[in-house]
């Protein structure tokens, strides 16, 4: 009986059987994968992609996705690293920052409420912000000022409490956040009724339009958070920062943990399961001395077969369903 | 009066059209580099790839789906035709890039199409995939012709009278592939599949080989489209076609495919493509910094399919 609530349980979060696959194949496999430093390590390097990848989860349970993420990222970081040194460090995050919120907000308006397809909307504003943050940058990097605040700020990103860095802790409360906001709140449950259906959960009485934008908008805040850590850990920033396909990793590492593209169905520890997923495929080939061109291969055959994967658990268990 | 209405409906259907010439009577306007016929030939040599590719997208995104793997199968295409051409000859190494366009589109039009995934992250697997292929074939290295003046090259660089002959390839190849859509059995099957998958099965179209197959013509559009563009500079290196496919897909939204699969046009697409050369043209031409011809191209984008979205609503209404 136990046995069987088991099974069910892990073919509807297929993510943890392929997480206990490649978690005990590397562990064998792998020299020196199993260590407390090495998996502290890939936790650390993948919480900046994490952060995005929880402002990717809202969306994709509402329905849609976001392509703007990834040059958003790299315009919010130049913000932080070349506003600080004539308004100082934390006006220049808090400008970065509203500038995500700014861009989460027009493709929240334009696909909330003017009713525009949501990858046009994205697409429009990925090509917008590349723009912008290429003229901000002047083709350059920037480097933040070596004052007090610039050295924080770089601070900030390597700084690191026990084994964790500031930046995985920040993204420990933010899922922790989102996960409250997902399971108890009403904007959380009303956008997963938005994204199951959304004439249904008009009927039901719900602002479908403010949800929606609402969760435009914390994309685009969580990616410009994104973006100010990227800078902070990298100690610049580059016009080509994120560029080509941050977003596309992102949006990758949430479906993969188990959301749906045609959204309503989701979690956030899904996500985190995804993204690290992606991560630790990343630190397996870094640590076998794969050649980067292999490793980029064999990333995109891992993508599609744990798609696959997924795919013949979900079949198989809507057969058995359909079987009682 | 009816025929007054008559001549504003068929108008507001080539809205596209118009928006096009609008673009290019403002840099008309504006710069005398711009108003050169030389220039106008550069622009539609320079669009041809982009065209090409943009034709096969269109039957992609008709059916549904989305191709991100258009990019890097470019570079693929690329490479494999310019280091093949000078070891089995250029019509050998042509066929030899057709055939590897084609068996990319098989591979991904059967996990879209016959394992049902997700056609956004399957293409972007693809991506990273055939990225990668294209990288380990050259070793990461630039390739290039022996010969850079060999008949090959002729295809991206030569002209007949003033008509490069890219452009000659390009108008035929649209023309091709309109007919193929508005007139053949398959056009017909991919545009009811993109609008209903459920229903077409139950009238017994192999909708899964209807969405294999237009994967199969984006990923040949994307094999021609690389022999026009490495012909042209006689050489090709391995991340040559990074980041086209975001340029293609914005192209065939320009040209007011739905993205939801049903509906979609190829010769409009390759006005939406002539769109984004002129503002890539034009933003260098009259001397503004490259980087602000994508704020543009986003103004473009959202205000032409803003006002599409609002046609479309009054005829609802």
């Amino acid at each position: 009986m136990d046995f069987k609530k088991i099974k069910t349980y892990l073919s509807n979060n297929t993510i943890i059987p392929i997480w206990i696959v490649f978690f005990v194949l590397a562990s064998i496999i792998v020299n020196g994968f199993l260590g407390v430093n090495n998996l502290f390590n890939v936790f650390n390097q993948n919480a900046m992609k994490g952060i995005m990848a929880i402002g990717m989860t809202f969306v994709i349970i509402n329905g849609y996705f976001d392509m703007s993420l990834c040059t958003a990222v790299s315009l919010t970081a130049a913000l932080a690293c070349g506003l600080e040194g004539s308004i100082g460090i934390v006006p220049a995050i808090i400008a970065a920052l509203l500038a995500g919120t700014l861009v989460g907000c027009i493709n929240g308006v334009l696909v909330a409420y003017a009713k525009i397809n949501a990858f046009v909307v994205t697409l429009a504003m990925m090509l917008g912000c590349r723009g912008a943050a290429y003229l901000y940058h002047k083709e350059q990097s920037i480097i933040p000022n070596k004052t007090d605040g610039g050295w924080a700020f770089i601070d900030f990103g390597a700084g690191k409490i026990g084994l964790l860095s500031y930046i995985s802790i920040i993204f420990i409360i933010l899922l922790l956040i989102a996960h409250y906001i997902l399971k108890y709140t009403t904007h959380g449950r009303n956008t997963y009724a938005v994204g199951g259906s959304e004439n249904s959960a008009f009927n039901a009485g719900i602002n479908t339009q403010r949800v929606t934008f609402i969760n435009f908008v914390i994309c685009g805040f969580l990616g410009g958070l994104g973006g100010v850590l990227y800078a902070s850990f990298a100690g610049a920033s580059t016009p080509t920062l994120g560029w080509p396909d941050m977003h596309m990793l992102v949006i990758a590492g949430v479906v993969l943990g188990g959301s749906k593209l045609t959204g309503g169905v989701g979690n956030i520890w899904y996500t985190l399961g995804g993204v690290m997923l992606l991560g630790v495929i990343d630190n397996i080939m870094n640590l076998l001395n794969v050649q980067t061109y292999i490793c980029t291969m064999v990333t995109g055959m891992i993508m599609i077969g744990v798609l696959y994967l997924d795919k013949v658990m979900m079949n198989k268990r809507t057969e058995k369903a359909n079987l009682e | 009066m009816q025929s007054q209405n008559n001549f504003t409906a068929a108008l507001k259907k080539q809205g596209i059209v118009l928006a096009m010439i609008l673009v290019y009577l403002v840099f008309v306007v504006i710069s005398a580099q711009f108003r050169t016929f030389n220039n106008f030939i550069l622009i539609l040599r320079q669009a041809a790839t982009l065209a090409i590719m943009g034709a096969g997208m269109t039957y992609v995104i008709i059916g549904g789906n989305f191709d991100l793997s258009v990019g890097s199968l470019l570079s693929l295409c690329s490479v494999v035709c310019i280091s093949l051409h000078d070891s089995i000859g250029p019509v050998p190494a042509m066929i030899a890039t057709i055939l590897v366009g084609c068996a990319s589109g098989i591979l991904s039009g059967y996990l879209v199409g016959y394992l049902k995934l997700n056609s956004m992250i399957v293409t972007l697997g693809m991506m990273n995939v055939l990225q990668a292929a294209a990288l380990m074939w050259t070793n990461g290295k630039f390739v290039e012709l022996r010969d850079s003046n060999a008949w090959f090259t002729k295809l991206g660089k030569g002209s007949i009278g003033p008509i490069p002959v890219s452009t000659i390839i390009m108008v035929i190849f649209v023309v091709i592939m309109a007919v193929l859509l508005m007139k053949t059995v398959y056009g017909h099957q991919i545009m009811a599949v993109g609008g209903n998958d459920e229903a077409c099965r139950y009238s017994g179209i192999n909708s899964k080989m209807v969405v294999l197959k237009s994967f199969v013509i984006s990923g040949f559009c994307t094999a021609i489209g690389a022999m026009l563009l490495c012909s042209r500079g006689a050489a090709a290196q391995p991340t040559l076609g990074e980041s086209y496919e975001f340029d293609v897909i914005a192209g065939v939204i320009l040209g007011g495919a739905s993205l939801n699969g049903g509906s979609g046009n190829v010769y409009k697409t390759m006005v939406g493509i002539l769109i984004l050369t002129i503002l890539d043209n034009g933003f260098v031409i009259i001397g503004l910094p490259y980087y602000l011809q994508w704020a543009a191209q986003c103004v473009v984008i959202l205000i032409a399919v803003y006002i599409d979205i609002r046609a479309k609503r009054k005829k609802g209404a």
